[in-house]
């Protein structure tokens, strides 16, 4: 007997004549369903504090997730609260398997803040479809002067879709 | 081809189960599912406005052929004005028509500094879903006063 599992195994084309299997229903319709019910997906839900200094990108410490997908795209949603030591631009950006997916100068998201403030930052980024198998999704960040800090409580959620 | 997503089945006791029917709906819904219909557009550079009333934000807009069902409109960028204490306000449009309230549309965004860029989020929901077929989707924006700039990802997926 084929136990169903969460496994996209494609659309099966069904051929006239053809003898309606256990192992078919399992695979197809079971499996799917659950597969559209409940996608490749990670989250982090109430991460904990990170800063930085740095003026060239570098890694958002925590914000990343790997998640391995069917050749299909993927939504990625970010919410946070940023703070600035000093007056300045701090800029994210998103990359995926390495490759940045925001624009070269405003990142993917970007705030300008005066001296001791905090600010909202959050987005919404579907990518263009990936190949099938596994996927890193991280945050990378700057800061123009001072220090930034991504303050306790920060979402970060990627889901095949 | 596009895909296709028929009305499920009502399927008869006693019915002889055919491959059309299968492929029909099973095999092309499940695949429609799977893999909705999405177009996402950004923009090429930094857009800006000095318009008092609500006019597209050049070139935001995307078309998307739907089946009838709800649809997830998104925009996420960053926007900012000329002068402090003006507002930058941003709405949703499908086929021309603003979703949000006439005079603040989905969100607005008063400056704190010159050129201070803050982050825009538009997240929209329809409650009623677009007829089946084709559809523009757009992001509409103006300025109280000064001149606002912005950079953006638009996105529109047929959910259900």
């Amino acid at each position: 007997m084929t136990t169903p599992t969460a496994t996209w195994n494609g659309a099966r084309d069904w051929a006239a004549g053809e003898t309606l299997t256990e192992p078919s229903f399992d695979n197809y319709l079971s499996s799917n369903l659950l597969a559209l019910k409940t996608p490749p997906q990670a989250r982090t839900t109430a991460g904990t504090t990170t800063s930085t200094t740095s003026a060239v990108l570098v890694d958002i410490a925590l914000v990343t997730h790997t998640i391995t997908t069917t050749a299909a795209a993927a939504e990625v949603m970010f919410t946070g609260i940023i703070g600035v030591t000093v007056a300045c631009s701090m800029i994210t950006t998103l990359l995926i398997d390495g490759a940045n997916v925001g624009n070269a100068t405003w990142g993917i998201a970007t705030v300008v803040r005066a001296a001791a403030s905090t600010d909202t930052l959050s987005y919404v980024f579907r990518s263009a479809v990936l190949t099938a198998g596994s996927h890193t999704f991280k945050m990378q960040w700057l800061v123009t002067a001072g220090t930034a800090t991504l303050q306790p409580g920060w979402n970060f959620y990627v889901v095949e879709r | 081809m596009p895909l296709t997503y028929y009305t499920p089945e009502t399927w008869a006791t006693n019915e002889i189960v055919k491959a059309p029917k299968l492929n029909r709906h099973l095999r092309d819904d499940m695949q429609y599912l799977k893999t909705p219909p999405f177009t996402s557009y950004t923009l090429p550079a930094i857009i800006s406005t000095t318009s008092t009333s609500f006019v597209e934000v050049t070139g935001a807009t995307v078309t998307v052929t739907s089946s009838g069902g709800n649809m997830w409109i998104a925009a996420c960028g960053e926007s900012d004005n000329s002068a402090t204490g003006n507002t930058n306000t941003f709405d949703l449009a499908i086929d021309g028509t603003r979703q949000g309230h006439a005079t603040t549309g989905l969100t607005t965004i008063v400056a704190c500094g010159i050129q201070y860029a803050d982050n825009v989020n538009l997240i929209f929901f329809t409650t009623t879903p677009p007829s089946a077929g084709a559809h523009t989707y757009s992001v509409y924006w103006k300025v109280s006063a000064g001149t606002g700039r912005t950079f953006l990802r638009l996105f529109a997926i047929e959910i259900r």
